[in-house]
């Protein structure tokens, strides 16, 4: 009996003891799995365009200085160490950090940025070499992280500052170097607190363990997964180095969170609350990163400051205890304030639409997975300079308008689109009035009628018939009655409800009167009227009705920016793009959305179109723009529709589109016209980007002194004339009555063409 | 003879470009000895192919940018100089017609180009547009790269661009023509390709 128990007993010391050592055999290939394969599901990161600096650049002193502060780069009295730049007088002088592009690696620069004449006049290398051109790093703007996700910025151990490693390893866990993973003085500690308390309450956790806690298991405290931790805490010592180890530690934990976001690592850490990489981090600053690791919410910087900073200088004391840093340093960091970023700054996650626009557009090639866990490094043309500007239109127009109307504050919307025209790349977007906040992308997904912004797609159909219509051609604004073929009947009116008899072209549309336009699209035909959209580039041609000349077609601001930027590149149309080029997480280039043109409408005809366009604003619907800048040479469009809905502009100069809608989320009435509400937010935008002029006369267009009203030929003799573009061979021939139809009057207005009179 | 004038002054539009080689083949072709080819296309090589191969070739291993060169230089010896005097006073190749910024970033294109980077070398030559884009050179330059990836619709678009930019000027004109020329060949229109072999014949005159 009792040798029967011994062998029992002995069976069952042997099976525990199997059963142990299998699953210590199952944690054992668990464990090298996970971190010998992709040990971190790593969100596609969103790069800003950066900022080429180059001689003849229109830019700033201030201008650079404010990418820099947007960078983090810090204002320093000696500038050596990346991140650090002195503006002294004209000269800015700058130590760049390097960068890994798609396209090569841009080095750190250490130069002097001169400028002068508006714009950069040099940039001086160390030793006096001029430097032909160079590029900052780019912002970071976002990153496509799962829902309830990890986010993250991965770092290599060698590029982590020792002094962030040595105060690491002095808060969490001192005997880290020479431990096996469990550190046994450290757990008796916690254990007799634990039994006074009569449960778990403290964890004498090595760094190690709490890289097996955050990678594997709950933060559950039970003996068991205490017991587990150990285990796999051995395991991990046992296979991987204490480099490998600690540099997954630094990108592996918890940190903070950020709305749906949680903020991972040291590396993501470091440009969340201040902005900048960690190798240019200060003690103080190191010293709050270290202290959070005990408890990101607890002591979140943000929310409960004075926590904060009293476990931040209890890391500095540490640090000087440990000779880190020396007394004087520590005494100044201690002073020093937390120095975190406010939350209203532009941190990453700050631009949700374009980031939503560049997840979309990523979407069509990537699998949502790939887009969340690859570490994928997608590169924009997104502008921060531009999109600051447009923002700061839309808050300051919207407010303006509201107080001036006696509309009730906040009660309009807004969203906006620029583009650049020569490329096609999407320089930034606004997605609504609260550009930081994540909610309904109006410049994506706010499809509206567009109205009038229709009606030069009308002009383009007919200026592309040279031998049937020019600028000056007379059109009937006269009653129009269609009957549909559902049997309805249309009878549009002007907004003015006034009729306005025979008007030249240029001036129907710089008017904008809704009969002239109709009889135009009727004389032209609808068809060729809904080609123009294919033409300039829109995805969907639409139903050729008559209302189309009025714009009875949805269109979000993104597709309007689409066919405005193509009437702005003059004939060639770009498909407007957001991304440049994507690498993948070690930095090797995978794809690059090249530049793609396709020939768009007769360049002939779009150069007359955008001369009338410039009429709107000389004397038209947006004459109102020249409050905020000189009309001179840009072109654009009101849009207005049924009962004042939604308030549109859109326009152009040589370099630069925008798209601004203005209307209400519950669609009532906005009680604002195109003129009244969108192009007061356009012009606001447009005097801040400085846009360059339009070549109004050019694209072979040959221009004359004309009478527009009589669509004939003027001298010196006749008080209205302008000077109007045609197309070789359809100039009028016909001399106006006040003309003195002399071969004299003719020479004199050439004479006075060139003195510009 | 009058060929051999046209295809030096064609070879001085991308000046120093001489160094470089087009992917898959061992001719070089910038500059251009001959209209512009693209892979797998075999039709259109003219005459003056065995010229380029025999002429002492100094430049197949030399790996440097083309800023190195003097500007405007041509990579092969001058034998003689152009017999006409030139009555087009304006840009005649890149270096004529570019800032410091966008010729350095297009001598990066032409170091990746040479390494056979095709890709790299687009987005050089995309950033310089982004500074001077209506640099009717640049527009050709990236022309060239298209074609020699065999994506012979946006060489002609791009050649089309620089036609649209080019306000008569010749050495824009003829290149143009003649990548249009390439990318119809090999897309295997004769008669198309013969029409623009016709404009950038005209073009190649009035250079001189």
């Amino acid at each position: 009996m009792r040798q029967r128990l011994l062998v029992a007993g002995l069976v069952f010391v042997c099976l525990a003891a199997s059963a142990l050592a299998l699953y210590t055999f199952r944690l054992d290939a668990e464990l090298r799995a996970r971190f010998d394969g992709v040990r971190w599901a790593l969100p596609a990161q969103i790069y800003a365009a950066p900022l080429d600096i180059y001689a003849g650049r229109r830019l700033s002193p201030n201008d650079v200085v404010h990418e820099l502060r947007r960078l983090g780069y810090r204002a320093r009295d000696t500038v050596e160490r990346p991140g650090t730049y002195a503006l002294r007088g004209d000269s800015l002088e700058l130590a760049s950090r390097g960068f890994q592009f798609w396209d090569g690696t841009e080095p750190a620069r250490q130069v002097s940025i001169g400028f002068g004449d508006g714009g950069i006049r040099g940039i001086t290398g160390p030793a006096g070499n001029q430097v032909p051109i160079m590029r900052l790093d780019p912002m970071l703007i976002g990153s496509i992280f799962p829902k309830h996700g990890e986010d993250r910025v991965l770092v290599r151990l060698e590029d982590v500052p020792p002094l962030l490693l040595d105060t690491l390893i002095a808060v969490e866990d001192g005997d880290f170097y020479s431990h096996y993973g469990i550190d046994w003085s450290g757990i008796a500690r916690a254990a007799w607190a634990n039994l006074q308390a009569g449960g778990v309450v403290q964890g004498g956790s090595t760094i190690t363990q709490q890289l097996i806690k955050n990678f594997f298991l709950s933060s559950e405290r039970t003996w068991i997964r205490k017991a587990k931790e150990a285990l796999m805490a051995v395991l991990l010592e046992i296979h991987y180095s204490k480099e490998e180890i600690l540099e997954a530690y630094l990108n592996e934990v918890y940190l903070g969170q950020d709305g749906p976001r949680a903020v991972h690592g040291f590396g993501l850490a470091s440009v969340f609350y201040f902005g900048k990489p960690l190798g240019e981090l200060l003690p103080e600053e190191v010293a709050l990163l270290v202290g959070i690791v005990k408890g990101p919410s607890y002591y979140n910087p943000r929310r409960n400051p004075q926590r904060a900073l009293s476990r931040r200088n209890l890391v500095i004391e540490r640090m000087a205890g440990d000779g880190l840093i020396s007394e004087p340093e520590a005494s100044q960091a201690a002073d020093a304030s937390l120095g975190v970023r406010a939350r209203g700054d532009r941190g990453t996650s700050q631009y949700p639409a374009y980031v939503d626009l560049v997840r979309r557009q990523l979407q069509a090639q990537y699998r949502e997975e790939d887009l969340t866990s690859e570490g994928l490094r997608i590169f924009t043309a997104f502008d921060p300079r531009v999109q600051a500007a447009a923002e700061r239109a839309i808050r300051e127009g919207l407010d303006a308008i509201e107080q001036g109307r006696k509309i009730e504050a906040g009660t309009l919307e807004a969203a906006a689109v620029v583009t650049s025209v020569e490329t096609g790349e999407i320089l930034a977007l606004v997605g609504g009035r609260q550009a930081g906040y994540a909610g309904f992308n109006r410049s994506l997904d706010a499809k509206r009628p567009i109205g009038s912004l229709a009606k030069p797609l009308v002009y383009l159909a007919a200026l592309s018939k040279p031998d049937r219509y020019r600028l000056t051609t007379l059109l009937p604004d006269a009653p129009v009655r269609l009957e549909m073929p559902n049997g309805t009947v249309w009878m549009p009116e002007n907004y003015d409800r006034e009729l306005h008899g025979d008007v030249p072209i240029f001036e129907a549309l710089s008017k904008s009167y809704n009969l002239a336009t109709v009889q135009l699209a009727l004389g032209v035909g609808m068809q060729d009227v809904a080609r123009q959209y294919v033409l300039l580039g829109d995805d969907t041609k639409p139903a050729p009705l008559p209302s189309l000349a009025l714009g009875a077609v949805e269109r979000s601001p993104l597709e309007v920016a689409q066919l405005y930027n193509s009437i702005g590149a003059g004939g060639f149309v770009t498909p407007l793009q957001a991304i440049r080029d994507v690498q993948d997480r070690m930095g090797q280039p995978l794809e690059r959305y090249g530049r793609k043109l396709r020939g768009g409408p007769d360049a002939g005809a779009i150069a007359l179109l955008q001369w009338a366009m410039n009429r709107v604003m000389i004397d038209g619907t947006a004459r109102s723009a020249a409050r905020y800048l000189q009309p001179g040479a840009l072109a654009g469009k009101t849009g207005t529709t049924d009962e004042l809905r939604d308030s549109w502009f859109a326009g152009f100069g040589s370099d630069v589109q925008a798209t601004v809608w203005v209307g209400r989320d519950d669609n009532k009435p906005a009680g604002l016209t195109g003129a009244s509400g969108a192009l007061q937010l356009w012009a606001r935008l447009m005097a801040s980007l400085d846009p360059r002029p339009l070549d109004l006369y050019g694209a072979g267009a040959e221009p004359a002194w004309v009478v527009p009203a009589a669509d004939a030929l003027a001298d010196t003799a006749c008080m209205d004339r302008l000077l109007v573009p045609y197309l070789p061979g359809s100039a009028p021939v016909e001399w106006a009555p006040c003309a003195r139809q002399s071969e004299q009057g003719q020479d004199n207005s050439f004479w006075e063409r060139l003195f510009g009179s | 003879m009058k060929y051999f004038v046209t295809s030096l002054l064609l070879g001085l539009l991308l000046s120093g470009c001489g160094s470089l080689r087009q992917q898959g083949q061992n001719e070089p072709v910038w500059p251009y000895p001959e209209p512009p080819v693209v892979e797998d296309d075999g039709r259109n090589h003219r005459g003056s192919r065995s010229r380029e191969q025999t002429a002492p070739d100094t430049t197949t291993s030399d790996t440097k940018p083309f800023g190195t060169r003097p500007w405007g230089g041509p990579a092969q010896p001058l034998p003689e100089e152009p017999e006409a005097v030139p009555s087009f006073s304006g840009p005649k190749n890149l270096r004529d017609d570019a800032g410091p910024a966008a010729i350095a970033l297009a001598d990066q294109a032409a170091a990746l180009r040479n390494q056979g980077d095709l890709q790299g070398a687009a987005a050089q030559l995309e950033r310089a547009l982004r500074i001077e884009p209506r640099n009717a050179f640049l527009w050709l330059l990236l022309g060239q790269i298209h074609l020699e990836q065999a994506d012979t619709d946006q060489a002609r678009q791009m050649a089309h661009r620089a036609r649209s930019l080019a306000s008569g000027n010749p050495y824009v004109l003829g290149p143009a023509w003649r990548i249009a020329e390439a990318a119809w060949r090999a897309e295997g229109d004769a008669a198309q390709a013969e029409d623009a072999a016709r404009s950038a014949e005209q073009a190649e005159l009035s250079q001189t």
